[in-house]
């Protein structure tokens, strides 16, 4: 059976939801990993080879911080916490998404 | 995009502290996989299961690193320091391997930094001890005289005074000018003199090592200083800083010592072949009294001087042309002789000549470049070879995940090591070996910013050049074909051993080239001797110049006279000529200076013919070993007040119209006229002389001989055959000099041999330079040629021992290991032969400096060339055929 519903994620977009996502709770890589398949419903094929440059990615440009914690099944994990870069980051990125899936949503129904 | 300051900031904690990053991330992802495995297991999964589904699902540990890697800012210096750290070790595996392909490549780096070095010392620096030379430019008006072909440099003080005034885009104008001085220090010297305006040192930015320069007030007073050139301080003078502020005197006047100029320092021009640096500074307001006037310069009364200046910021060469031209319109419209216009020059001084590109260019770059890509040749083999012996190494890492790119990658981090070391090798050898040059070639060649920077170009290009084919080669490997169970020492790849022939092959091409290329350079050089039939070594020549000491007439022809009278009785003299200084041989000099005016009885009055030639007194003829083809010589009858025969040679003979014997002449000396001349016959004719075989049209030049009394000529050389070594008849001809005249300093003393390779000293210093870089060139070669042969014998060891097993001969394999490597070399001799054709076939028609296809050279190349080749095949071949065939068969 071919899983035809299962796309690759573009790269903006994985960030966003990483970023969604954090901006409930500080969560490590698993953890995101777990809550981005439940929330795409496992449409979106995340791998941990896209989802760990991500990370670097997001961490690198400041819009989340990293520290070492006790995971909730007593393991070491790095936490992922989103900065107020972040936030702004994802308040910005939300709206641009929110226009152009509504611009495009608009043209779709016109047609 | 990643704002600028996090991504410095995310680059400092890596610089840091690279090694943490990296644990960081095994630990995220570590507990990546565990939460995973946790899961499975609680979920009933065995232990080992679960490990093994979280491991396929997670995608490849090492490939996620990689990703991530590459996303992180710097992850680079990581990287790169993985590959250093491989590198080393890898290299340190095989030391024998890393030494070889050093040593080959810091042979070639070395040679090519010291030609890099010289290149930019002679072409970018021409003139040490000069500041910025890149904005001095040298300043001539000129005056058309009416006449076409009819130009003069106006030099007066007054041109030079309105010049200096009008080319306001000059920071300075310095006027000098050029004499052979007599000086006593008290021991007579003949001096290489540059008289020179005040402002001299500081247009040209030279400090003096000792004392000072000339000063504006020095200008004022017309104090008589002078400032010594570093090589008389330390030669004359034994490098006493006391010496400034002593006198020393110049042509009888007494002159104060003020400074010592920095070491080789010799002015803005360069030094032509055969003539010496300048010795001493004098102002030019000096040059009245120690100066007299040339006769040229008497008939245009004014002294020929130069000038050069010094740009201001942002000025162009050009835009003081401009200036130039309205100064010289104006100074040739307020002369008294008609002018038929003007025009002016003003052009950088480094600029040099273009045949002095050629020369540089075509002939000393080339040579280097051949080293260092037989160099090359050599280490990239080494590689290859090594490559396959790494097959399975590599083949595992790609296996494992490692891209070709990131392989390639590894392996030109170990050819950058590899070439860096070879260059830190290099870069003090070159030096050191220029501290050698500098002194034959009487110039600094500093390894400056220029010429490193040039060497870093040279050396990433050595490392692409050697590391890089190699590199893809062996990256191109199928990991499944390699890793099987038949991975053998055979050579497996049959690819990579044709190219490495063919490799093989491109650098005996080279070195054989290299080799004739440079053979060829020394016997061009050798071709630059004169002679006669004299032989070299037994023919002493005195040069003197008594013009400076402002003799009465009566005292130059004396001193001649009792000269050739007395040094006829030194014992082992066989014969004592005179004759006017350059009449007989140029050694590199104006000959210009040594040519008379000539009309045959047909010429008309305007039609005269400038032919080297002179008054010649003694047995001239017969010590130079000038056999008289026809007529006679001069006698004692001939010379009398005014000459009324005259003695050719066979070039002038032969190009008389009618026969040359009986043949009446009209002669004048250069700057007479044909009312003025003498008539004179033509009484025999002698052998020409053997002149430079370089010279355009290799014929030996025309020639006219008049009889002595030597008349008004203050500059002649003494030509004495000794039945002996000539050398050693000169301390007798010095203690002579000074015993008749002890004013008179020797310009230059020494056998023909000598004269004629100091006349050549730099281009034949060259020369050798260039015959030991083609010897370095063959023994690399030979090297390269052993290590392939050898290895190709290591990696056919299974075959040979088949052969040897199935009945073949030590003859039999010798002879096919040696058929194979000779193949090679005939193809390299082939090639390379041609190859050396051509090029110097272009050298020829480049630069006529260059002698015909030298077909000793060639031959001479060619058969050394085989010699080493057969030596270092032989070796291996030898080896080859002693193997022992239990062995080698056992453990296939």
């Amino acid at each position: 059976v071919l899983l035809a519903t299962r796309k690759d994620i573009p790269q903006g977009t994985l960030d966003l939801l990483i970023l969604r996502i954090l901006a409930r709770e500080a969560m490590h890589g698993w953890g995101i990993m777990q809550r981005l398949r439940e929330l795409t419903d496992d449409v979106f094929q995340v791998t941990p080879g896209s989802l760990f440059p991500a990370l670097q990615r997001i961490e690198e440009c400041g819009w989340a911080s990293s520290s070492w914690d006790t995971s909730e099944n007593n393991r070491k994990a790095k936490y992922y916490t989103i900065t107020r870069a972040g936030r702004r980051q994802l308040a910005a990125e939300q709206a641009h998404w929110n226009a152009i899936t509504l611009a495009v949503a608009r043209v779709l129904e016109g047609a | 995009m990643r704002p600028i300051r996090a991504r410095l900031r995310a680059l400092a904690r890596r610089w840091r502290r690279p090694s943490s990053w990296e644990r960081a991330l095994d630990d995220e992802l570590q507990a990546y996989l565990d939460q995973e495995i946790d899961v499975r297991i609680r979920a009933g999964m065995a232990p080992g299961e679960a490990r093994r589904t979280a491991l396929a699902e997670f995608g490849g540990v090492e490939q996620v690193k990689e990703q991530v890697r590459a996303i992180a800012t710097g992850a680079w210096l990581d990287v790169l320091g993985q590959d250093l750290r491989y590198a080393v070790r890898a290299l340190q595996h095989s030391r024998g391997f890393t030494a070889l392909v050093m040593g080959s490549l810091a042979i070639g780096m070395a040679v090519t930094v010291a030609a890099l070095a010289f290149l930019n010392a002679s072409m970018l620096r021409p003139f040490p001890a000069v500041t910025s030379q890149d904005r001095l430019v040298r300043v001539a008006a000129i005056r058309q005289c009416g006449r076409p072909d009819c130009r003069v440099r106006m030099s007066s003080n007054a041109d030079y005074e309105a010049l200096a005034n009008g080319l306001t885009g000059l920071q300075g104008l310095t006027a000098y000018t050029f004499a052979e001085l007599p000086v006593a220090l008290p021991a007579p010297r003949s001096m290489r003199g540059i008289l020179t305006s005040a402002n001299y040192f500081d247009v040209l930015g030279v400090g003096p090592s000792l004392g000072r320069g000339f000063a504006a007030a020095d200008a004022e007073t017309h104090a008589q200083v002078a400032v010594i050139a570093h090589h008389v301080w330390t030669q004359e003078f034994a490098s006493d800083p006391s010496v400034v502020g002593r006198f020393i005197s110049v042509a009888n006047e007494s002159v104060q010592i003020v400074g010592v100029a920095p070491p080789y320092f010799i002015g803005i021009d360069r030094i032509r072949p055969g003539n010496r640096p300048p010795d001493v500074w004098l102002p030019l307001w000096l040059a009245e009294r120690v100066l007299p006037l040339a006769r040229a310069e008497q008939r245009r009364q004014e002294r020929d001087s130069y000038f050069a200046g010094r740009l201001r910021d942002r000025i162009t060469a050009r835009e003081v042309r401009a200036q130039a031209e309205v100064v010289a319109a104006r100074l040739a419209a307020s002369r008294s002789e008609p002018s038929s216009g003007s025009r002016a020059d003003v052009r950088r001084v480094w600029i040099v000549e273009p045949e002095h590109w050629q020369f540089g260019i075509i002939i000393v770059m080339p040579i280097p470049i051949l080293v260092l890509a037989i160099a090359c040749v050599n280490a990239a083999n080494l590689m290859l070879a090594r490559g396959s012996q790494r097959q399975r190494e590599i083949a595992i890492r790609l296996a494992i995940g490692a891209g070709r790119g990131r392989i390639i990658r590894q392996l030109l981090v170990e050819s950058a090591i590899l070439a860096l070391v070879a260059t830190a090798i290099a870069v003090p050898v070159a030096w050191w070996a220029l501290q050698l040059a500098s002194t034959p070639l009487n110039a600094p060649i500093p390894i400056d910013p220029t010429v490193l920077a040039l060497t870093i170009l040279t050396a990433a290009g050595t490392t692409m050049g050697f590391g890089f084919a190699p590199a893809l080669r062996v990256s191109a490997l199928q990991p499944s074909g390699t890793l099987g169970s038949t991975f053998g020492r055979q050579d497996s790849v049959p690819r990579q051993s044709r190219m490495r022939r063919l490799l093989v092959a491109a650098q005996m091409a080279l070195s054989l080239g290299l080799l004739a290329t440079a053979w060829q350079l020394v016997s061009t050089v050798r071709a630059q001797a004169v002679s006669s039939g004299t032989p070299a070594a037994q023919l002493l020549i005195a040069r003197f110049n008594l013009q400076p000491l402002k003799m009465p007439p009566g005292e130059a022809d004396r001193f001649y006279g009792a000269l050739v009278e007395s040094a006829r009785r030194l014992p082992g003299i066989e014969a004592v000529g005179i004759a006017r200084d350059t009449s007989v041989w140029t050694f590199g000099q104006g000959a210009a200076a040594a040519s008379m005016l000539v009309w045959q009885p047909t010429d008309r009055p305007e039609e005269s013919h400038s032919i080297i030639g002179g008054y010649a007194g003694g047995d001239i003829f017969d010590a130079l070993g000038l056999r008289v083809l026809l007529g006679r010589s001069f006698t004692d009858a001939d010379r009398q007040s005014r000459p009324q025969v005259a003695v050719v040679n066979k070039t002038f003979a032969d190009a008389m119209t009618g026969p040359a014997l009986g043949n009446r002449l009209r002669v004048a000396t250069r700057n007479g006229n044909y009312a003025s001349a003498m008539e004179v016959r033509v009484v025999g004719i002698i052998e020409p002389t053997v002149e430079p075989r370089f010279e355009p049209d290799a014929r030996p030049a025309p020639k006219i001989y008049l009889p002595s009394p030597l008349g008004p000529e203050p500059a002649l050389a003494l030509y004495l055959r000794t039945a002996g070594s000539a050398t050693s008849v000169a301390q007798p001809v010095r203690e002579l000099v000074s015993a008749i005249n002890p004013r008179v300093p020797i310009l230059e003393i020494g056998s023909l041999a000598e004269l004629n390779e100091r006349s050549y000293e730099a281009q034949l210093w060259l020369a050798r330079a260039a015959a030991l870089l083609g010897v370095i060139g063959l023994l690399l070669a030979t090297a390269g040629l052993y290590g392939v042969s050898s290895y190709v014998v290591a990696m056919r060891l299974r075959e040979l021992a088949i052969r040897v097993a199935l009945g073949a001969g030590p003859r039999t394999i010798v002879r096919m290991m040696l058929a194979q490597s000779m193949r090679v070399a005939l193809i390299g001799l082939i090639v390379g032969g041609g190859a050396a054709v051509a090029a110097s076939r272009i050298i020829q028609s480049e630069y006529h400096g260059i002698v015909g296809i030298d077909s000793l050279a060639f031959t001479g190349a060619g058969t050394l060339f085989l010699v080493a080749m057969l030596i270092a095949s032989a070796v291996p071949a030898v080896q080859a055929s002693r193997v022992d065939p239990i062995a080698n068969l056992k453990d296939a």
